[in-house]
């Protein structure tokens, strides 16, 4: 097994919270190994964002929402050039 | 201290019941959504250093995971690492729409010390940990990257493999050079 492999499996034991058996060359990578494991400790998530992203997952079809309302918007674009022309149709005659 | 959920060793991905259920009903996806929302944030977080980035790369992240589950399938590295693989991409494309350099999240420090030390260990422990937080962000970026999945995320080398497409014998070595290099900037008093 290469010194890399047993680092890593060593690795597993320190996440794991269990005391790793490794060389004694290894021993000082376990040191910071274990440092890293407690500096990189989970972020708390703001439970307003939890609450928020986790009723935009809720929402149904978000995608198809968005598609269906910009056709709404083309076609309100469309009435309202159709009857901007009428308008100035009849003005014009 | 905290623990992390060690990684399997086994190929049985332990969220596949879990990615079934979502494929078949989106609602089901909220397991998942609450398993992994800790883990994507504090990775977005560590790689982006600001809340709000870090936040607005979450949601990205799972609303391009919800809407990709359909089309998920297990190439045999497991639901994780595909999930990160989704983070990842979103912190890079953030990183280059804003043009900002990468960087290790470099907060005080005062909110994951353990309260019981006291003022004068609440101080020390704090500097410490802005010391590996210096360390880290000295790094390369392919080894700071393996150090925040391994250590940050509890992904195993082979998932990380998956990550950032490299074989796990290549994520192994870095993760070895990392912290072979982290050893010799933190010094022995680590």
């Amino acid at each position: 097994m290469s010194q890399a492999e047993q680092l890593d499996r060593a690795i597993d034991d320190v996440l794991a919270g269990t005391r790793p058996i490794a060389d004694a060359e290894l021993r000082p990578l376990l040191a910071v190994a274990a440092t890293l494991r407690d500096a990189l400790a989970p972020q708390p998530v703001a439970s307003r964002f939890e609450a928020r992203l986790g009723a935009r997952l809720r929402e149904p079809g978000s995608r198809g929402r968005l598609v269906a309302t910009g056709a709404m918007g083309s076609a309100a674009i469309g009435l309202a050039g159709v009857t901007a022309y009428a308008v100035w149709r009849v003005a014009h005659r | 201290m905290s623990l992390r959920q060690p990684a399997p060793r086994s190929t049985i991905d332990p969220d596949a019941a879990d990615v079934v259920a979502a494929q078949q009903d989106r609602a089901a996806f909220a397991v998942l959504y609450r398993r992994y929302l800790d883990r994507v944030y504090g990775y977005a977080y560590q790689q982006l250093g600001d809340h709000h980035d870090a936040e607005d790369a979450t949601e990205r992240t799972f609303l391009d995971a919800m809407r990709g589950i359909e089309r998920y399938r297990d190439g045999g590295a497991g639901f994780r690492p595909w999930l990160f693989r989704i983070a990842h991409n979103t912190v890079s494309n953030l990183h280059r729409s804003r043009g900002r350099r990468r960087t290790i999240a470099l907060h005080d420090g005062f909110d994951q010390v353990d309260p019981t030390l006291g003022p004068q260990g609440l101080v020390l422990r704090a500097e410490e940990l802005r010391r590996v937080r210096r360390a880290l962000d000295e790094l390369p970026r392919d080894r700071r990257q393996v150090v925040l999945l391994r250590f940050g995320d509890g992904l195993s080398s082979r998932e990380i493999g998956a990550v950032l497409e490299r074989s796990e014998g290549a994520v192994r070595v870095l993760l070895h050079r990392a912290l072979r290099d982290l050893a010799a900037r933190l010094g022995p008093g680590v």
